[in-house]
């Protein structure tokens, strides 16, 4: 099973920057710009991970990340991971509801790798 | 009891809170170009290490980036607001653009929107940046978070004699409310906003949905 990642920021650049490199990796990634984008995306197909800036012009990252995965239930997707990309997170901040993993801005792209490449496993593993 | 001395650490407790809430959007604002930038320096490495980057390509995420260094450049110039020792003094207008700016993120999160302000009409006297920025940024708190209401459209117009803000109620969203306050102070209250007023000067009034700050030359 390949994973479909939904990217959820409403920064244009750092959404199209995130998804070219996640495309270069191979992934299956769409984008959304907002909460509601992203419910749309996920009423037509499921995802499996989640990449989700906390702070969106709808909502907030926790209180969309519930619906996110209540919406990919519904396709029958009983396990998804959710990770926050977030400028505003408190340094050393490793959680925030709803969320499975925190990353801060600006991201390190090492981390960021290797967490996806660890959360990727666990999902094809079916954890 | 009550002394100047008090009455200044109040308002400096009231400030402090202010800037609690501030400080993640500029936080924000400082991090979002510099994580672009870092993903186009990693994008740029990655592309050009498997030698697919064409010239031309490589060219325009040079002039992101350059985009991305003006943004960080003017959020890095914006931290001289903070300046609690500058006697900066600016039209009252461009204060209330920036408070609008600085609040507007949290402000969302609870379903609040501040409404266009209007283009004209608005004194030509400068006043001290700082003081009315405080002064802003507690009233549109304060409005924001009452736990009773669904906060609504917010605005801010010239009243008689001063600055109205007011706040209307929203319909109930279908995401749930984000407590935003940071919980390690107490609520900005209508107590704690007449303390900074009377700090700084102010004449103020205050209800439920209203604050209304004097301004000399409105």
């Amino acid at each position: 099973m390949q994973p479909d990642i939904l990217l959820v920021d409403d920064n244009q650049d750092a959404a199209e920057l995130l998804h070219e490199l996640l495309d270069m990796q191979g992934h299956a990634v769409r984008v959304a710009h907002t909460g509601q984008q992203a419910l749309a995306l996920l009423a037509e197909r499921p995802a499996h991970l989640f990449l989700v800036d906390q702070n969106l012009p709808d909502t907030t990252g926790s209180a969309l990340v519930p619906l996110l995965r209540v919406a990919a239930a519904a396709h029958g997707v009983t396990r998804s991971i959710a990770i926050a990309i977030t400028g505003m997170a408190m340094p050393g901040q490793t959680t925030l509801p709803g969320f499975d993993h925190v990353l801060g801005k600006p991201l390190d792209f090492n981390a960021f790798d290797t967490l996806l490449a660890r959360s990727l496993a666990r999902l094809q593993a079916g954890d | 009891m009550s002394s100047p001395v008090a009455d200044a650490w109040i308002a400096a407790g009231v400030q402090h809170a202010v800037l609690l809430r501030v400080l993640p959007v500029v936080r924000h604002d400082l991090a979002g170009p510099l994580s672009v930038m870092r993903m186009c320096t990693t994008l740029l490495k990655r592309h050009i290490s498997q030698g697919e980057r064409a010239a031309q390509q490589g060219v325009e995420r040079v002039e992101q980036l350059e985009i991305q260094l003006a943004d960080l450049g003017e959020q890095v110039r914006r931290l001289r607001h903070w300046d609690r020792s500058g006697a900066e003094r600016v039209a009252v207008r461009t204060t209330i653009t920036e408070a609008v700016a600085l609040a507007q993120p949290l402000l969302s999160l609870l379903g609040a929107q501040v409404l266009p302000l209007p283009q004209t009409g608005w004194p030509d006297a400068p006043e001290a940046h700082y003081p009315l920025l405080c002064m802003l940024l507690a009233s549109l708190y304060y409005l924001a978070e009452r736990p009773d209401v669904l906060p609504g459209p917010i605005t801010l117009q010239l009243a008689p004699g001063g600055l109205l803000v007011n706040i209307g109620t929203a319909a109930p969203s279908e995401f749930p409310r984000f407590d935003v306050a940071p919980s390690t102070t107490p609520p900005i209250d209508a107590a704690a906003l007449n303390a900074l007023a009377r700090h700084g000067g102010w004449t103020l009034e205050v209800s439920s949905d209203n604050v209304r700050i004097g301004l000399p030359g409105a």
